[in-house]
């Protein structure tokens, strides 16, 4: 079983939901972002998705943007993301890594390249904002090649049709975005309206649901874990990890963490 | 028939936009079948190009620029007379008009130049829509006289920061826009590029240029020309000259891309000649990128050709040898500008003054009893003041 599936078990037996945490490689800097990520992982983190800098990041607001923009000024690499990868990959044997590419920079390099440094640096998937399911097959297939899980994205604007789609094509869950529009923090969230979509989804597809964009408090986490299976937090641990001041960052994943579970309190 | 039911032109197009815009593309192209090719659709839009936009436009044998080019006769497909100055005004008129059947309320448009940002604000001034077109600083700063227009016009000119600054940032930044506001909001995408049904729907907009050469040349010459001459950045105008001679093998089709400083300093705009097959802006097409998938910073003196891509079906024209694909420098570009004014009288598009000034090459190659027809976008008064500091350094 991968560890996705292992994960999601594992937390379903313990009444907890899956805390996804965003963060991007080589923002503010390599060695910071190494810092943030073990930090995360550290502090209640259970599955990681890792931002693969990319030029021209349409599905980001602002936060993300500029991490895109400064990890390429940086002069990031494919090869310093892999190596991140790796590095994370030692401490942490049990723990999803999802790359969050867009779909330019894994064609460019060659689907099967890139899946095979992806698969070697110890990825469990990627996530892709811009392929949705009728474009995915040819990446699909060389990714079941090496084991690796694509997992798509669902919309508040999927139509049922476009569920039953998504839910045949994606490996073992799906990332509901919270609202039309862009990641970024939102103070409010149009819960009722998420809840319905999400027990809409539910009776149309069994695989496990996260939920992400615009999530940013323990508040927002505790809605939604009453009815997904995970919750995404990215723009507002992306701000935290530019401050570099790692004490905040942690208590912040901790906060995030006690939002998922039932009771409220950390056993 | 191209696009296929999946929205390729061949290997190229299809639709990589995030999920969120997925239903809309889905909507667009269903209601664009039902209405857009509705006899009554059909019949306002004729009835704004002819009365509005001034269409058609004339063929005009230019009998200097020829004498001056010393082989082919040269024709120029006149788009610069349209209303706002160039052929902009076909795809906008069209665009909105359907976004206003299908009951949207708001439009958004990016542009480079200003061009279609002009033209967008003009249609929805005129058809009552509320219009916020984006642009890039560098561009709004190479184009002042555009934006003030569109600001007089009623739109909301929202200038982008992120990024190189130019028209590929503001068309990033339209499509955030629309993945927030997709219920209300239509996007009118300016050229023959974008997801799936963006660059189908905008060449059957432009697709009046080339029917309309094609019936006038006729009409003068007894036959079809030899050659079809237009500048490329996304493509539009050339797509709306080239499209309907498709068909003819007889006839060449030449697509001029911008050199900017010339294609060896990587300085360009030149996505065709100099570029690499990718994913951006919901379309698999050529772009100018790293080895990792980056896309590069581009340049040309055009603010119009200044992108990193090119719509799918010139992808797809290049792949299977239909058109061909050269490229004019600045230098080459401001040459042309000046020679069409001194010959002609007729002061072109920075973008257009691309194609003029390989029009006269092509013509010379081709030799006395040929015909040349150049797609004459638009006219260069937006250029003006930019040419001066050029000019003046």
């Amino acid at each position: 079983m991968n560890r996705i599936k292992e994960t999601f078990n594992r937390l379903y037996l313990k009444k907890q939901k899956a805390l996804v945490v965003y963060l991007m490689v080589g923002y503010p800097d390599y060695e910071t972002s190494l810092k943030a990520f073990n930090t995360v992982l550290e502090n209640g983190a259970d599955i990681l998705e890792i931002g693969f800098p990319f030029s021209d990041p349409v599905a980001d607001g602002p936060t993300i943007q500029i991490a895109h923009e400064v990890a390429l000024n940086n002069g990031i690499k494919s090869h310093h993301v892999f190596e991140a990868v790796k590095t994370l990959r030692r401490d942490f044997p049990h723990i999803p890594f999802l790359l969050m590419t867009y779909y330019n920079p894994v064609f460019r390099i060659g689907q099967e390249s890139f899946c095979c440094l992806a698969k070697e640096s110890g990825l469990d998937g990627f996530i892709v904002p811009d392929l949705p399911p009728e474009e995915c097959v040819p990446l699909k297939e060389t990714m079941k090649n090496y084991g690796l899980s694509l997992i798509l994205l669902a919309s508040p604007t999927s139509t049922e049709k476009r569920l039953r789609l998504i839910c045949e094509k994606t490996d073992d869950m799906v990332y509901f975005v919270s609202v039309t529009g862009t990641t970024g923090e939102r103070k409010d969230l149009p819960f009722k309206e998420l809840k319905d979509k999400v027990h809409h989804y539910r009776k149309i597809c069994s695989k496990p649901v996260v939920v992400g964009f615009g999530v940013s408090t323990k508040a927002h986490v505790r809605e939604i874990s009453c009815f997904a299976d995970g919750v995404v937090v990215g723009s507002s641990i992306v701000k935290l990890s530019s401050q570099k001041n790692m004490k905040k960052l942690a208590d912040k994943v901790k906060e995030l963490k006690e939002g998922t579970l039932k009771s409220g309190v950390l056993s | 028939m191209f696009p296929d039911r999946l929205g390729y032109f061949g290997d190229f197009g299809g639709r990589f936009v995030p999920e969120t815009l997925m239903y809309a593309l889905e909507e667009l192209e269903k209601k664009y079948k039902e209405i857009g090719q509705n006899p009554n659709f059909q019949k306002q839009l004729r009835e704004l190009l002819r009365t509005y936009a001034g269409r058609p436009t004339p063929l005009y044998f230019a009998l200097n620029l020829t004498k001056y080019a010393g082989g082919a006769k040269i024709y120029l497909k006149r788009e610069d007379l349209l209303h706002t100055g160039a052929h902009k005004i076909n795809n906008t008129l069209g665009q909105v008009l359907l976004a206003r059947q299908m009951g949207k309320r708001r439009i958004i448009a990016e542009t480079g130049a200003g061009q279609h940002g002009v033209a967008t604000a003009t249609a929805c001034a005129l058809l009552g829509l509320k219009c916020v077109v984006y642009m890039g600083e560098e561009d709004a700063n190479r184009q002042r006289l555009n934006l003030f227009r569109m600001e007089l016009l009623g739109a909301e000119v929202r200038i982008v920061k992120s990024g190189s600054r130019t028209l590929k940032d503001a068309i990033n930044e339209a499509l955030r826009d629309w993945v927030t506001n997709v219920k209300t909001t239509h996007y009118v995408i300016g050229s023959v590029v974008g997801p799936h049904p963006f660059p189908m729907i905008v060449r059957d907009f432009q697709k009046v240029i080339g029917e309309e050469t094609k019936d006038q040349i006729l009409k003068v010459e007894g036959r079809l020309p030899d050659v079809l001459i237009a500048c490329v950045g996304g493509g539009s105008n050339a797509i709306g000259l080239f499209y309907p001679f498709i068909e003819e093998k007889n006839v060449r089709l030449i697509g001029v891309e911008a050199a900017g400083l010339g294609l060896d300093t990587g300085k360009h705009a030149a996505s065709l000649t100099g570029g690499y097959v990718g994913i951006l802006h919901g379309m698999k097409s050529y772009f100018l990128q790293d080895d990792e998938g980056q896309i590069i910073p581009t340049h040309s003196v055009s603010a119009g050709l200044d992108y990193p891509g090119v719509g799918p079906e010139h992808a797809w024209l290049k792949e299977t040898g239909r058109a061909e694909y050269i490229s004019a420098t600045d230098e080459e570009a401001l040459e042309g500008f000046k020679l069409l004014a001194k010959t002609e009288g007729i002061i072109p598009a920075l973008e257009s003054a691309h194609a003029v000034i390989k029009a006269v090459e092509v013509a010379r190659e081709l030799g006395k009893g040929g015909i040349v027809v150049v797609n004459l976008s638009g006219r260069g008064d937006k250029d003006m003041s930019h040419v001066i500091s050029l000019l003046e350094t």
